[in-house]
């Protein structure tokens, strides 16, 4: 009977410890993973910051050497799309989508980028990351700020 | 934790967009509205007499007063190239000037030739070369076609510098016959009068070919409409009706008069062929029809009236004879005209007891203040849209001004001795 009592409370006692095991491997497990998540995140996060920053910069050279012409109203719209090499300098562009734009204004979009030429800031960036968004990418202009 | 997780699904999301969405698409909806640089260097003259026009003066001034255009100062020039081989674009490069004109002024048999050349210094090329010619007192014209052409090639927009404005003038003290009808160029230089008379004149309406001007004169004690050829002076008084005869418009083609008249009882408005005589009633309505004026189709007119109880502007289509009302912003909307492209009604509106020149967009649907002074009447658009002439006070005076039709840039002309008044810009002279 003590025997009995004695193997009963050792196999009770294994399968505690076995249930502790394999919570703290079970613990251990997720907490690599959220390690693991937690990386990928902080590597997102950079790379989407580094992106949006990119993208302010991009809009920002261009907004500010961007002159309306006279017949430049709310509701034109034009859509450019810009190539780049590496060192931030645009190679090309072609107009992709235009409403109700005059020819004046499609001139004004594409001289202001011209004016730009080469977007520096650019040049630093995580080659990956430049490949992936900024060898082509669309710029659209509709004013909304105009009086008319 | 939970917070987090929607945050990394969030970023990742947008990464993931970023990154596998097949480009980016930046977004711009602003921009600037500083003045363009441009350096208009004197252009060169070889004759003995000096020239009676600076033409590189001229050219300069019109294009700074369209308020898209800086001009840099002679002073500040560091030569003063006539030819391309002498352009150094560094050096106005150097100068922040982002276009050049360069050109010449030469002696021909009749006149004058003038030749000029437009660069983009920042690209270093020609964009515009051309050569206008012209008799001797012809060279501020050709001064302002040069700026037509130049502000063309920046602009897209064809340039209305070289049109001219006819408006009158009435001043009791300096003449006795105190009326007058007078043609100047579009910036107020080269006044000429056209007729003077002892009684009112009114409302001037260019013929389409800028030859003719057709206005209201109670020369013979009663409103009468006369049509006045501006090559010739040969004035022609077309029928007149009992009562009121007034504000003529002229049709688009040219070949009709749109009128008031009071002879079925109160004011409405006709059409006149002017080849047949034949007469038309237009509107029908006890109220009061009046300032006719065409759309640029030549299918409808734009008119005032007080049918709703105030003072609106409506468009009937003549076809149809069908009414629609195009202004409810305000108690008070007047002397309503399209831009040449139909898509603007310039009109005077009055808001706090003050009468301003107003723009509603017909496409949009609103309506913009241009300008803020107390009394501001009769706008009158330029060809190419960009500025409406207008007559308002200043000082006590009363003056002709323009303003663009998006309310940036407001000029006066220069003054003129008396009342001015009832401007109207000429359209395209050819």
């Amino acid at each position: 009977m003590q025997a009995e009592l004695a193997a009963q409370a050792k196999a009770a006692e294994a399968a505690r410890v076995a249930a502790e095991e394999a919570e703290l491997a079970e613990l251990n497990d997720a907490l690599g993973q959220s390690l693991e998540e937690e990386l990928a995140y902080e590597k997102s996060v950079t790379e989407a910051q580094a992106v949006m920053s990119a993208l302010a910069y991009i809009q920002d050279e261009v907004r500010k050497r961007w002159v309306r012409p006279a017949d430049a109203r709310n509701g034109m719209e034009v859509e450019l799309r810009i190539h780049l090499v590496p060192t931030g300098e645009v190679i090309n562009m072609e107009v992709t989508y235009r409403k109700d734009a005059t020819s004046a204004f499609v001139n004004s979009v594409q001289k202001a980028v011209k004016k730009v030429g080469r977007f520096d800031k650019l040049a630093g960036l995580d080659p990956v990351l430049f490949d992936a968004n900024f060898r082509t990418f669309k710029i659209i202009f509709r004013p909304e700020d105009l009086r008319l | 934790m939970k917070l987090k997780q929607q945050l990394v699904m969030l970023v990742a999301l947008l990464f993931a967009n970023l990154s596998m969405a097949s480009e980016l698409v930046i977004e711009i909806t602003s921009g600037v509205d500083d003045p363009v640089p441009v350096a208009v260097v004197p252009f060169a003259w070889t004759g003995n007499k000096a020239l009676p026009e600076d033409v590189a003066n001229v050219v300069e001034s019109d294009l700074e007063r369209s308020g898209q255009f800086k001009a840099l100062k002679r002073s500040a020039m560091l030569s003063f190239p006539s030819k391309q081989e002498d352009v150094h674009f560094r050096d106005w490069g150097y100068l922040n000037t982002e276009y050049l004109v360069i050109g010449q002024v030469l002696p021909t048999e009749k006149g004058f030739k003038v030749d000029y050349m437009l660069f983009d210094v920042q690209q270093q090329k020609v964009m515009d070369a051309g050569v206008f010619s012209g008799g001797r007192k012809n060279l501020r014209a050709l001064a302002h076609s040069v700026s037509d052409a130049v502000y063309e090639a920046l602009t897209g927009l064809r340039g209305a510098f070289r049109t001219r404005v006819a408006y009158v003038a009435a001043d009791r003290k300096v003449n006795p016959n105190y009326y007058q009808l007078l043609v100047a160029d579009a910036d107020g230089h080269n006044p000429k009068v056209i007729l003077k008379s002892k009684q009112p004149i009114m409302s001037p309406s260019w013929s389409r070919d800028a030859n003719k001007i057709a206005y209201v004169s109670f020369e013979s004690q009663r409103p009468a409409i006369y049509i006045q050829d501006l090559r010739t002076g040969d004035r022609q008084r077309i029928k007149s009706f009992k009562g009121l005869n007034g504000a003529p418009s002229w049709s688009p083609d040219g070949s009709k008069l749109a009128l008031v008249l009071s002879k079925d009882g109160n004011a409405e408005i006709y059409v006149l062929e002017l080849a047949t005589g034949k007469l038309s009633r237009v509107t029908k309505h006890y109220g009061i029809d009046t300032e006719p004026s065409w759309t640029p189709d030549g299918k409808n007119i734009i008119f005032t009236s007080d049918r709703g109880g105030k003072p609106q502007i409506y468009q009937v289509e003549l076809a149809s004879k069908w009414v629609e009302r195009l202004t409810f912003d305000g108690d008070y909307n007047a002397r309503g005209s399209l831009t040449y492209d139909g898509r603007f009604l310039v009109l005077v509106s009055r808001h706090d007891g003050r009468f301003h020149i107003a723009v509603q967009d017909l496409q949009r649907g609103t309506m913009t203040t241009l300008t803020r002074s107390t009394l501001d009447e009769s706008p009158s658009v330029a060809p190419n849209g960009s500025m409406v002439l207008y007559a308002t006070e200043s000082n006590g005076k009363d003056i002709l001004a323009a303003v663009s039709i998006d309310g940036n840039v407001k000029y006066k002309l220069p003054a003129a001795k008396g009342v001015v008044r009832e401007p109207a810009w000429s359209p395209y002279l050819d």
